[in-house]
């Protein structure tokens, strides 16, 4: 039903999306870290006047 | 005289229908008020571009001689080099506030998950026999974001701009009415009444966290995806302006001035490559259809991954914020939000569907530049 030409695009396709999910999901962890370690070296504190 | 009726004589079907088209986005801009700041120039831009040997665009005289056009200028000079839409990421940049994210960092997650459908969307392309840059731009349409989608395609599949740029704006136009089919058919009425707890909405976040996270995110994104540096590092040189403390007129002029002012020219600009030879196509219609299969698996994607999660949370989430994880900000928020009022008029969500919609903004920006970087 589909070329050879399409069927290698689409395995290309399938690998990418799987690299790219797993990369984002990563990358959000790392920022979900990265927020919580800031945020603990950094609280708010109320400025004085 | 003869002179004179050059352009009606030139005129085709093809351009007639291109400038309906351009009417019909201008109706639906003023009209229905769907994103008209970037639906107007787009629309009248398509009706400038196919007027018969219409100036905006470069022509060549009988001499061989080549005559700039002014829209062709634009597009050489702010789309080709991508300066249009990194600057619209520095006005997107100024107006993200980030701190809901840091007081339920966890929400980040659904910022990556609610980018299902851009890696869906391509796969699917490529079986409609798009080569693999065409199927990345297409997919990227799912970003819910129209700065990456055009700075992807400007790189990919310039010869697609047109119609990816058109679904890219309409569809994020049409996210309430796109959202709550498929969260309805993915959750179940107690799913949708569940609630959540505050997770410290009224705690205040520190000057240095907000200054800190813009420049933090630049570097690491940079060290391990350089080729996502520009689009993630434009964001948040805009979010540092904004965040910084001391550059509150530049703040303000980036999120309306230069806002206003290059999205208007990024409209008219995509408008000139809508030209009836380019738009007219099949490719356009197949486009079309897989910008919508991409929203629609953007929001199963984070409403299923919310599913998944509460499995392991001892808080759960309800899982219509899952589908809050795309760029569109703030009508994403803003739909899940009446959803859990319609079912729960006492169940607030707001404050949680932005924390979801302002990590989809992060998590849009670095899908696109992951395409960058893996498709090659």
């Amino acid at each position: 039903m589909f070329s050879d030409k399409i069927i290698s695009v689409y395995s290309q396709a399938i690998d990418i999306s799987f690299k790219g999910m797993t990369a984002l999901f990563l990358f959000m962890f790392i920022f979900f870290i990265l927020i919580i370690a800031v945020d603990k070296f950094f609280p708010h504190r109320e400025e004085k006047k | 005289m003869e002179g004179l009726m050059v352009g009606l004589t030139a005129m085709t079907w093809q351009m007639f229908v291109m400038m309906i088209i351009g009417g019909i986005l201008i109706f639906l801009a003023v009209k229905k008020n769907y994103e008209p700041t970037l639906l107007l120039p787009i629309g009248f831009g398509a009706i400038l571009a196919n007027i018969p040997f219409s100036s905006v665009l470069d022509q060549t005289e009988p001499s061989g001689q080549v005559v700039e056009g002014a829209l062709s200028i634009f597009f050489r000079v702010g789309i080709l080099t991508e300066i249009f839409p990194l600057l619209i990421f520095v006005a997107i940049g100024a107006m993200i506030d980030f701190s809901p994210l840091f007081r339920n960092p966890k929400l980040l997650l659904f910022g990556a998950a609610a980018q299902f459908g851009i890696f869906f969307t391509m796969i699917l392309a490529t079986l409609l026999g798009f080569d693999l840059k065409e199927a990345a731009s297409i997919g990227v349409i799912g970003s819910a974001d129209g700065p990456t989608s055009i700075y992807v395609a400007t790189r990919f599949a310039p010869n697609l701009l047109g119609p990816i740029s058109v679904a890219a704006y309409s569809y994020m136009a049409l996210v309430p009415i796109i959202q709550p089919p498929i969260i309805r058919m993915l959750t179940t009425k107690e799913e949708r009444m569940m609630r959540m707890d505050g997770g410290g909405n009224d705690r205040k976040i520190s000057r240095a966290t907000l200054v800190l996270f813009p420049i933090l995110v630049t570097i690491l994104t940079g060290l391990f995806a350089p080729t996502a540096v520009a689009l993630i590092g434009f964001l948040m040189f805009g979010n540092l302006v904004r965040e910084c403390g001391v550059l509150n007129k530049l703040s303000l002029a980036a999120q309306n001035e230069l806002a206003s002012l290059v999205t208007l020219l990024l409209g008219i600009t995509i408008a000139s490559t809508m030209t009836a030879d380019k738009f007219l196509q099949v490719s356009t219609l197949f486009i079309i259809g897989l910008g919508l299969v991409a929203f629609m698996f953007d929001t199963a994607g984070g409403v299923l991954f919310a599913k998944l999660l509460n499995f392991f949370l001892k808080k759960k989430v309800n899982p219509m914020i899952g589908a809050a994880g795309i760029s569109a900000f703030p009508m994403s928020s803003r739909v899940i939000h009446t959803m859990g009022l319609k079912e729960d008029p006492t169940n607030y969500l707001l404050m949680h569907a932005v924390s979801a919609n302002v990590s989809g903004q992060i998590g849009s920006v670095l899908a696109g530049g992951l395409i960058l970087a893996l498709v090659h």
